[in-house]
């Protein structure tokens, strides 16, 4: 039994330092099958990196927050469609036990005015209730401390360069109103504004008219050992039809599937990385297996020497793995560092995840076993006696 | 005078489909192929033009030589709305038959059997002069006419409630009758429009501001004389374009936007690799598999040229073969993604020109690059 294990280990081996050999005797053409093999696999990386920022992104705003549960209008479709409900469901949420605080966000699209330039560009303005246990990202906590008079706001750093300068102390014009900047946080608001302002619910009546006691989104936090999704059900029972509750999961998954099957954008990056999978797998399986087919004359030698087919067979799905593993690690610089120049200038959080890498590899090692074994049949058949 | 003739071609016609068509099977893979890179250049190409499209759609819908806008309105969908005087200042020049103020707003669109709102653009204008191409003028101004009507956009994305024809619509709590369809369609960020007379949106903003007036000239006017005047009497807070400059501008201002140009530039340019190195493999098979007979055919004394020649030309077949099938792929898809995003997705004749080159100049570069193993042949080595 062990020397079998032994023989075996021994025969892979040899498979392996014939693989290598045979794939590094040309240089030249080595780097060619590498380059040809990683450029589908740079492809569908990004494609799937745009799809998953994308998706990253659109929840980006909720992910400044810390919440159990929200209630919206029944009229929401996404962030920048929200509706419009009344306060009064806030404090009407507030009356259960479980409830621990609620928080309200008003969402209003403003023009801003940089002051020096004279140039208007679209910014959404959201007004927050000052509860600072709702405030997950540290950014915007140490920015809402700071506003502490009542022209004082805070803009989005990712703000279009129409915005002007958005250092501290800066005036500039929101809604015809001069206002200060007093700190910075991270959006991004890609299509739907040139950027975003944040300010204190109590100054929001400064910049948007409207009735007061109506808000866009209402999040909640529950007491330690209430369980959301029951809390959501019995609130929206509560409740009348002009609402909906849902858990902090349920929203986000609404808002992405939003996005990607309504908005033409997010139909657009879907079908692209769908090409993109379909295109790069072909791709992947007809470079890997040209290159082990150019070798026949080597595999058909081997036949002549005597090997089993067994043993060829080994050395072309490894010369094929060889070959899919380093062209992979090429594509994971590559895409790395293209995708690290869209995220700087997009601001689109796309970048090469480990469980995008890993979905890559898992494809690419697939193709590389699928294209060996198509190749076998051509080892079966090649004849030493016809290649020469 | 034949395509051929046009060639720097010195061997006799019919070599590169012979050779190209000797392997049936391979042929097939190659089509494949090619035609699959193909595709992913028309699909991504679509993509791109069909958000730049959509988003510039306006501008292609003018009816008249000039469109004033607020000079800080650098796109179209910033809406900075201008002084009304200004277009009566337009109106006074003798060369300007009719100025048409355009004014945009959103309103909500109630589903009766839902009960939820969506919001839907509002486009109003005079109810006599249609400012944009978007059904039959006369048609429109009767249906808005009459107070409170409105006309639906039938090219709006599906997300609203059916809304028939002489059937009423709940807007802003108000209700509006619907007389009829005009066809504009949606863009990124709008999923659907209405149309109404401006007499019906004063009743609902009597402050509103026009965001765009359409100018129509008098016969036999020069729009370049005419637009220079008006910009000398004018003060500078208006701008002056042609539709097809507003188009241009929109375009270019999309494209630079930062995410949309990179996310379905990228996917283009990784067509046009893909494209390449496939052609390239499969020219290079086919010239490492006959090598023996170019080997041949260099030993019996025939040029450089003419070998260049016959693989060149079999580059160009597989393009085309490639192309046709590729083409037939982006028809089906662009039907779909058309149906899906609502978007204008559309095959145009300089976009097919585009790729089919794109395609050509790929194959080429290919084939001249596997051809150094031609080149480099040696037949006494093959023996």
């Amino acid at each position: 039994m062990l020397s079998r294990v032994q023989e075996m280990l021994s025969r892979n081996r040899g498979c392996f330092f014939i693989a290598v050999a045979n794939l590094t005797q040309r240089r030249l053409r080595l780097i060619v099958a590498l380059a040809g093999t990683a450029v589908p696999i740079v492809l569908l990386m990004m494609q799937m990196a745009f799809l998953s920022g994308a998706r990253i992104q659109v929840t980006q705003f909720y992910d400044l927050f810390d919440f159990d549960l929200a209630i919206i209008s029944s009229d929401y479709q996404f962030l920048i469609e929200s509706g419009e409900m009344d306060r009064v469901r806030l404090t009407q949420a507030a009356a259960l036990p479980e409830v621990a605080e609620t928080f309200a966000i008003r969402i209003a699209s403003n023009d801003w005015t940089n002051l020096e330039t004279g140039r208007q560009s679209t910014t959404l303005t959201f007004g927050l209730d000052e509860a600072p246990d709702f405030l997950r990202d540290p950014l915007l906590r140490e920015g809402m401390a700071s506003l502490r008079t009542d022209r004082a706001v805070l803009v989005d750093e990712y703000s279009a360069g129409d915005f002007g300068s958005l250092a501290d102390g800066t005036t500039a014009g929101l809604s015809g109103t001069d206002v200060d900047i007093a700190g910075r946080f991270r959006l991004g608001l890609f299509f739907y504004a040139d950027g975003s302002t944040i300010v204190r619910n109590t100054d929001f009546a400064r910049y948007e008219r409207g009735d007061p006691l109506s808000i866009d989104i209402g999040l909640i936090r529950l007491n330690e050992r209430a369980d959301p999704a029951q809390i959501a059900a019995r609130l929206a029972a509560s409740m009348p039809a002009d609402v909906r509750v849902l858990t902090r999961d349920a929203l986000l998954a609404q808002e992405r599937a939003f996005f990607i099957s309504t908005k033409p954008i997010g139909i657009m990056l879907q079908i692209s990385m769908w090409i993109a999978f379909l295109v790069g797998s072909v791709i992947l399986l007809q470079v890997i297996s040209t290159d082990i087919v150019n070798r026949l004359k080597e595999f058909a030698t081997l036949k002549a020497m005597g090997f089993v087919p067994e043993f060829v067979f080994g050395v072309g799905l490894l010369e094929a793995l060889i070959l899919a593993t380093g062209a992979f690690l090429i594509a994971l610089v590559v895409a790395m560092i293209v995708l690290g120049i869209v995220e700087a200038t997009t601001h689109l959080p796309a970048g090469i995840t480990p469980l995008l890498a890993l979905t890559t590899l898992v494809i690419v090692l697939v193709m590389s076993v699928l294209s060996a074994i198509s190749v076998v049949r051509r080892i079966a058949k090649a004849d030493p006696a016809e290649l020469y | 005078m034949r395509w051929r003739d046009w060639l720097p071609l010195q061997h006799p016609p019919g070599i590169g489909v012979r050779l190209i068509a000797f392997n049936r099977l391979r042929l097939l893979a190659a089509f494949a192929g090619i035609g699959v890179a193909v595709a992913v250049m028309f699909v991504e190409f679509g993509l791109l033009m069909g958000i730049l499209n959509s988003q510039s759609l306006m501008a292609t819908l003018v009816r008249g030589e000039l469109v004033v806008v607020n000079e800080a309105r650098t796109n179209l969908h910033k809406w900075d709305s201008m002084n009304r005087i200004r277009l009566n200042q337009i109106a006074a020049d003798p060369d300007v038959e009719r100025v048409i103020p355009v004014y945009l707003g959103n309103m909500g669109l109630r589903d009766p059997a839902t009960n939820s709102v969506r919001r839907i653009l509002v486009v109003a204008f005079p109810s006599g002069e249609l400012p944009f191409a978007i059904g039959d003028p006369d048609a429109v101004a009767r249906a808005l006419r009459s107070p409170n009507t409105v006309l639906f956009d039938r090219l709006s994305r599906p997300i609203y409630p059916d809304i028939v024809a002489d059937g009423e619509a709940e807007l802003n709590g108000l209700s509006y009758r619907v007389a009829g369809y005009v066809d504009l369609g949606p863009d990124i960020i709008h999923d659907g429009a209405i149309v109404m007379s401006d007499a019906s949106w004063f009743q609902r903003n009597p402050n509103a501001r026009p965001i765009m007036g359409v100018i129509r000239l008098a016969e036999g006017a020069d729009t370049d004389a005419v637009r220079e005047r008006l910009i000398a009497a004018l003060p500078d807070d208006v701008s002056f374009f042609t539709p097809e400059e507003l188009r241009q501008r929109e375009f270019d201002f999309t494209l630079r936007s930062a995410p949309i140009g990179i996310l379905f530039g990228i996917g283009m340019l990784a067509g046009l690799v893909i494209g390449s190195i496939t052609c390239y493999q499969i020219l290079f098979n086919e010239i490492v598999d006959r090598l023996k007979q170019y080997a041949t055919l260099k030993a019996m004394g025939f040029s450089e040229v003419f070998l260049r020649g016959i693989i060149i030309e079999q580059a160009l077949l597989l393009a085309c073969g490639g192309f046709l099938g590729g083409l037939i792929f982006a028809w089906g898809s662009y039907i779909y993604i058309a149906d899906r995003t609502a978007l204008a997705v559309t095959l145009s004749v300089p976009s097919v020109l585009l790729i089919f080159f794109m395609a050509a100049g790929m194959s080429v570069v290919a084939a001249l690059i596997a051809l150094r193993r031609v080149v480099t042949a040696d037949p006494a080595e093959l023996y």
